[in-house]
């Protein structure tokens, strides 16, 4: 019964993600059909700081651009909002509702202005109010969606923690746990920056190339990392160098455990990400240790044999608090 | 990647890092190609001195484990080898073991590994 419950609620959820979007490709259609006759071929659709227009499009394929420039987001914000499901999603809709908003009141108004124009596209001004308009309107779909969201529920399938046996330190014992982790996703998509990026410099220019293929190389650069569990605590840093790194010692360390990460709906993404209550390094999806910090919130790395890890981490912080060596 | 160093152990700490490393290698949690973390770094980990690491590194260096470079570190070997090479060589060291714990002198130990290289 319960799980029924909660798949009608998270239908109810994609819901109310997909309607601001229907609205406005609604409300755009309704406003276009209705003054279809008088609007000038081309179309003005861009406009200069002063408001005058200065890029025109085809009065035949305006509808389309306009839906499309409507639906991709629609498409983008349902599949996020489909993939973060029972996580932390009421940001994502306030903004998924401001988006909807203001491209819908500028649609509208881009087609109203055409009208008032006549005959001639080049005559149509959009005037800065109007921008202004549209993002006050903005702002207000975005706390409508805030608010029919309604507060995030404190997410219910906590998986289980692997209960690993702690390890057992012997007095005098130095013992190190460490282990490499590479993004396979991540390292592709730096490739897929440099490579291209290199294409554009060679054929344009170094100037156009060189952002896609500094970028692309600190992706890559980022896309692998060493864990290390020890007497100062739990490091996570790059593989070649010994900073920068993120260092929990252990006199912050309550319990650790290891248990699943799903990194969208539990860290709402890929990389070093933080959101209340919880902060850590996830590369990939699947094993991960947590510790459990002494100020209540979590500190989460996806690493492979994150079980060894978590018993080592759980039994060192141990010793730590009793003042062992 | 779990390296305990016992005090108490009659074995050298250079080679319990070195078993540590070896058996590491063996069960594929560290894999072939991969870096090791600079001697420095495992050195402050652990608590000992940097020269102790650089021992381990050295003994897994002359069992063609690992490749030490000025510069790079110390990298596992590459190629499919180094697993099944880490099991062999933990299997040499339970020869020697078990030997001495017989009693038997180097030459008679070598002397049994040539008859079984002729015969096998």
């Amino acid at each position: 019964m319960n799980v029924l419950l909660s798949i009608a609620k998270e239908r109810r959820r994609l819901l109310l993600v997909v309607l601001p979007h229907l609205l406005a490709c609604a409300a755009f259609l309704t406003v276009f059909l209705s003054r279809h006759d008088r609007l000038p071929d081309p179309m003005a659709t861009h406009f200069s700081g002063a408001g005058r227009a200065d890029g025109y499009t085809a009065l035949g394929s305006f509808p389309y651009t306009a839906l499309a420039l409507l639906l991709v987001p629609t498409v983008l914000f349902t599949a996020l909002a489909y993939g973060m499901r029972g996580g932390r999603t009421r940001a994502l809709v306030a903004l998924g509702y401001a988006l909807a908003g203001l491209l819908g009141y500028l649609l509208c108004a881009l087609v109203l202005d055409n009208a008032r124009a006549g005959t001639d596209g080049a005559g149509a001004r959009l005037e800065l109010w109007e921008l202004g308009v549209a993002l006050a309107v903005a702002a207000a779909a975005g706390g409508l969606g805030w608010l029919l969201a309604g507060p995030d529920a404190t997410p219910a399938r906590e998986p289980a923690a692997v209960v690993a046996p702690r390890l057992e330190l012997r007095d005098g014992e130095a013992v190190t746990w460490t282990r490499s982790i590479a993004s396979r996703p991540l390292r592709l998509a730096g490739l897929a920056l440099v490579l291209p990026g290199t294409a554009v410099g060679l054929l344009a220019g170094w100037g156009a190339g060189v952002g896609l293929v500094v970028g692309g190389l600190v992706v890559c650069a980022f896309s692998a990392a060493r864990v290390t569990v020890d007497r100062h605590g739990l490091t996570t840093s790059l593989p070649w160098l010994p900073r920068p790194r993120l260092r929990i010692p252990l006199d912050r360390i309550e319990t650790a455990t290891s248990r699943p990460v799903d990194p969208l709906a539990d860290l709402g993404g890929w990389g070093y990400r933080v959101v209340p209550g919880r902060s850590g390094l996830v590369l990939r999806s699947g094993e991960a240790v947590v510790a459990r910090l002494t100020t209540g919130s979590e500190f989460v790395v996806t690493v492979d044999d994150a079980a060894t890890a978590a018993a080592l981490l759980d039994a060192l912080a141990a010793r730590a608090r009793t003042g062992g060596a | 990647m779990l390296i305990r160093l016992d005090p108490g152990s009659p074995l050298p700490l250079g080679d319990q890092i070195a078993a540590a490393v070896r058996g590491a290698i063996a069960d594929g949690s560290v894999r072939p190609g991969e870096r090791l973390p600079a001697a420095r770094t495992l050195a402050d980990s652990l608590g000992v001195n940097v020269h102790t690491v650089l021992r381990g590194y050295q003994r897994l260096r002359e069992e063609g484990l690992i490749e030490l470079r000025r510069g790079r570190g110390a990298v596992v070997a590459a190629g499919a080898a180094p697993p099944g090479r880490a099991r062999l060589v933990e299997g040499v060291r339970e020869l020697v073991a078990d030997a001495r714990a017989l009693g038997l002198s180097d030459e008679e130990v070598v002397e049994l590994v040539r008859t079984g290289l002729a015969t096998g």
